[in-house]
């Protein structure tokens, strides 16, 4: 079983004026569980999804996922790496607004493959509840939206799964349904890491991790 | 075929935008084309004329490759005669302008009844009969000529001082012999008051060619002794120097286009900053964002050179259509050649056009272009 293992992550942002994101956080994420970084706006949820993601490179420490060092590899290599590996869920859900909801759901598999699987696209939005996949974004509601971007996410079939605020821009209704569909999804043997600031909602994941100044306060 | 379909799909979405630039690759692919159709339309004449005549060296007067002005004497195609060489025919043509404004646009050729060649190209009789004297003012017109003057068989031409009578209407291969009129030489001579000739050709038996040349050039020091060949190099050298200027004219509507497109991709690639991050953030290498940008702008390229390809199709179609009306020769052929140049054209246009913003798309920060 692989984990997804930080230790002493620290990220500093600025030149003159420097602000301190993630502040020696250490920690090893389990597969089969939900997790939700929790803590208020500034608090360095977002980088510290970014580092453990490998999108943004920490200034000290290291993240590794199972035997790999994340930044030993280059920035392809580490995108390769995610496309094989981890997905992501955003809070603006970040649909390309000319494709079809089924294609936005095949563009990471193609990123990962180089090829598309229509029907398995078409049987994802099935199961998150969209019939029609043939409108674009504009045409669906906001909760439906983020249900395609988590559909884009699953169809990689990845083992760890990072949403940054994914219930940032929906009613407190579709919001609890979203958070029911990824902790769902981490029994399926997967990590999901949920940011929020929904306390809440936070309560339904497995841990619940409360950053305060980039660092890890309480579990 | 899902990148392209991705990014035709982006063209679409921002289609006023691609669409201004695929009018301006349009019309520059538009003027390439007409422009180097010319160069294939000469090569062409020069091609089918090589073909159909029958000399293979000229003695020309001295230090000029080709003559404009009658400045030989006559009695020089009977020198040449004598030395028992081949064939030898005195050579004058004028230019025609028939009618105000003008309805036929030619050549006037002198048939030389003195040679054993029938004439300089071979023509067949289509109508009426060949010229059978050399005292008669009778004149045989090609069937080009014939059509856009509207002229048949009894009618009367008239060059210069003198009136000809037309016997026969010519069909030939070369297209300048289509399009002549063919009078006796020594009658043209006499309208034209002058007892010169443009040029001495000789058709050699084919196994003396370079002898006959030796010959020629040692007998005739004064005069210039050309081949049919040296005269093929210069003209193909003439088309390919104006093949140049057309190149480069074209080049500058080009060029516009290229930084156009540029500022255009640059515009775009500003625009989906989140939607390449995104990208990158699901997978995407920065090799795959690369090639999306350039895809795209040779996409809008290739779209514009479909374009630009049939309107100039229609463009040379049309003015050729005019050029045989006007002047009984179309100076207009557009090649496959000219097309896959085109093509090549504007793919490099995409492709330098859009290099610059691809790299800067490359370059954009994940985090920053997600606005976190």
């Amino acid at each position: 079983m692989k984990t997804l293992r930080a230790e002493d992550l620290r990220k500093i942002y600025g030149k003159k004026v420097k602000t301190v994101a993630v502040d020696g956080f250490s920690y090893e994420f389990m597969p089969g569980k939900s997790y939700a970084v929790v803590g208020p706006s500034g608090s360095g949820k977002t980088t510290l999804l970014y580092l453990l993601a490998g999108i943004e490179v920490p200034d000290e420490g290291r993240v590794t996922y199972g035997d790999t060092v994340l930044f030993s590899m280059g920035d392809d290599g580490r995108a390769r790496f995610r496309a094989d590996h981890f997905a992501f869920v955003f809070q603006q859900f970040y649909l390309i607004p000319y494709l079809s909801a089924l294609d936005n759901v095949s563009v990471s598999l193609y990123l990962k493959t180089g090829r598309t699987d229509l029907k398995r696209a078409r049987e994802i939005l099935k199961t998150l509840g969209i019939t029609d996949p043939s409108k674009r974004p504009y045409e669906y509601s906001g909760g439906e939206q983020q249900r395609i971007a988590i559909a884009r996410a699953l169809i990689t079939d990845p083992e760890v799964i990072f949403a940054d605020e994914p219930t940032g821009n929906l009613d407190s209704k579709n919001s609890a349904m979203i958070f029911k569909i990824l902790t769902g999804i981490a029994r399926e043997r997967r990590t999901v890491i949920i940011a929020t600031h929904d306390l809440d909602l936070a309560s339904t994941c497995d841990v619940v991790l409360h950053l305060r100044d980039g660092r890890l306060v309480n579990t | 075929m899902f990148l392209l379909k991705v990014v035709l799909l982006s063209i679409r979405h921002h289609l006023l935008r691609f669409l201004l630039a695929i009018i301006g690759l349009a019309v520059s692919i538009t003027s390439l084309v007409y422009l180097m159709s010319f160069g294939e339309g000469a090569r062409s004449l020069i091609r089918k004329n090589a073909r159909a005549f029958n000399l293979q060296i000229l003695v020309l007067p001295p230090g000029q490759a080709l003559s404009v002005q009658p400045i030989l004497p006559r009695q020089l195609a009977d020198s040449v005669r004598a030395l028992g060489v081949g064939k030898v025919y005195a050579v004058l043509r004028l230019p025609y302008t028939g009618g105000f404004p003008p309805k036929a646009v030619g050549v006037v050729f002198g048939k030389d009844f003195a040679s054993s060649l029938h004439f300089l190209a071979d023509y067949s009789i289509e109508k009426g009969r060949d010229l059978t004297d050399s005292t008669r003012r009778e004149a045989v017109v090609g069937s080009v000529m014939a059509r856009t003057a509207g002229w048949k068989i009894g009618d009367t031409v008239v060059i210069g001082t003198g009136k000809y009578v037309i016997v026969g209407i010519a069909k030939a291969e070369s297209p300048i012999v289509d399009n002549a009129i063919i009078v006796p030489l020594n009658l043209l001579m006499e309208d034209m008051g002058t007892e010169r000739i443009l040029a001495v050709a000789v058709a050699p038996p084919p196994e003396r060619s370079r002898e006959v040349v030796e010959i020629l050039k040692k007998r005739f020091p004064n005069y210039s002794v050309q081949t049919s060949e040296d005269l093929m190099k210069l003209a193909q050298s003439f088309v390919a120097m104006g093949d140049a200027i057309r190149f480069g004219l074209s080049s500058i509507a080009l060029f516009v286009t290229a930084v156009f497109l540029f500022a255009i991709m640059a515009i775009t690639v500003q625009e989906r900053r989140w939607e390449f991050s995104v990208l990158r953030a699901l997978g995407a290498t920065r090799w795959f964002i690369f090639r999306l940008v350039i895809v795209q702008a040779v996409a809008v390229s290739v779209i514009g050179w479909l374009l630009g390809v049939l309107l100039g199709w229609g463009l040379v179609e049309v003015s050729g259509k005019v050029m045989v009306r006007v002047f009984g020769l179309n100076l207009l052929d557009m090649s496959a050649g000219i097309v896959l140049l085109s093509l090549l054209v504007a793919i490099v246009v995409g492709f330098v056009g859009s290099v610059f913003p691809a790299v800067s798309a490359v370059r954009i920060n994940i985090r920053e272009g997600l606005g976190r």
